[in-house]
């Protein structure tokens, strides 16, 4: 691994940064999610979470490490598994948290992990609202506001987004989550245990591609219901 | 009467498959106990209803029949809250189950990437 003739050259991906990214049926887009991730980032982990069609196998071949559950969890799970498995490798320092969907640019990715090592802060979160590149649209932006309210009612901290993926966390800081929300809660879930960390934590301006693939992929008004349920109801 | 024959039946072998020991049983004495109790309480009502109205009076409801209704309706409640908890635990232990059925996978995987790496490295 050391030998490898890119190391050592200012482009050369980083071997201290794991990326993981939860994959259930993204076989349509993952391939090119990994091909930009590689360039940046030596390692990219991906949590196939039992999907039914081929996105283990696309993900594989297009170079990611592939931790698959036999089962669907979901996507609290596969980041759980994904923190683990990075966490057992001694020379991960960061991981970054990336959705499968192609909708977060790597670009903003490695400027966090910069920001992080920086300015020495454990947590970054990328937040969508804290400049005006990105226009979700009226209904999505009332649903998400809904949830960054919900979210710092109950943690305590004071982010702009909630239910933003992509998310830097140094190895301090990941090995003190431990998910038990499988399902969409865990986007609250994380924030929450992150803060009771009480490590230092910033927000990082980042661009949402919305796609129409993503958009057709977004979250519904229906699971905002569900997200808000599973917080009360435990 | 005879209804009162086939329901006595139906009471102790019911009661008789909840005291069975089923595997991992922490609290068995306690539900055989309360199974014993259950039994008791039904022969007596379904032999002397008057009873079950004597004690429905006792509290404050008009007729016996009013008040297995109300019981049932809360031993009803009781046995959805712990049948979602149970839910609850079992898909705790399937995520941990799967989690560590995932890991080892990829753990393995990655050693015998290793592996063959080396050898392909070696001569």
């Amino acid at each position: 691994m050391l030998s490898s003739p890119s190391s050592g050259a200012p482009q050369a991906p980083d071997p201290t940064v794991w990326v993981v990214i939860p994959l259930y049926n993204e076989a349509s887009v993952i391939a090119d999610v990994i091909a930009a991730l590689k360039r940046s980032f030596l390692h990219v982990v991906c949590v196939d979470d039992g999907s039914s069609d081929d996105s283990a196998a696309v993900a594989d071949r297009a170079g990611a490490v592939v931790v698959r559950h036999p089962v669907n969890l979901g996507q609290g799970a596969a980041l759980q598994t994904g923190f683990e498995f990075a966490l057992s490798h001694p020379d991960c320092e960061f991981i970054v948290t990336f959705d499968a969907d192609g909708q977060h640019r790597v670009e903003d990715a490695v400027a966090m992990v910069e920001d992080a090592r920086a300015n020495d802060v454990a947590i970054v979160f990328g937040s969508r609202f804290l400049d005006d590149r990105t226009n979700p649209g009226w209904l999505k932006k009332v649903i998400l506001k809904t949830a960054v309210w919900v979210t710092n009612m109950s943690t305590g901290l004071r982010l702009s987004d909630a239910h933003n993926g992509l998310r830097v966390l140094r190895r301090d800081a990941a090995m003190q989550l431990d998910l038990k929300q499988d399902r969409m809660a865990h986007a609250t879930e994380i924030v929450l245990q992150l803060g009771r960390t009480r490590l230092p934590w910033r927000e990082h301006a980042v661009e949402l591609l919305y796609t129409d693939y993503s958009k057709a992929k977004g979250q519904s008004v229906l699971n905002s219901v569900n997200i808000l349920v599973d917080l009360i109801v435990r | 009467m005879w209804i009162q024959l086939l329901l006595i039946a139906g009471v102790v072998i019911i009661g008789a498959l909840l005291m069975r020991r089923t595997g991992a049983d922490s609290h068995l004495a306690i539900r055989r106990m309360l199974s014993g109790l259950f039994i008791l309480a039904a022969i007596l009502s379904i032999l002397f209803p008057q009873w079950l109205s004597w004690v429905a009076n006792l509290v404050g409801v008009g007729r016996g029949t009013d008040l297995l209704l109300y019981l049932f309706i809360v031993a009803l409640i009781a046995f959805a809250v712990a049948v979602v908890r149970a839910k609850a635990r079992t898909d705790a232990r399937v995520t941990d189950l799967a989690r560590a059925v995932a890991l080892m996978e990829a753990r393995i995987r990655e050693q015998n990437e290793r592996r063959d790496g080396d050898e392909g490295a070696a001569p």
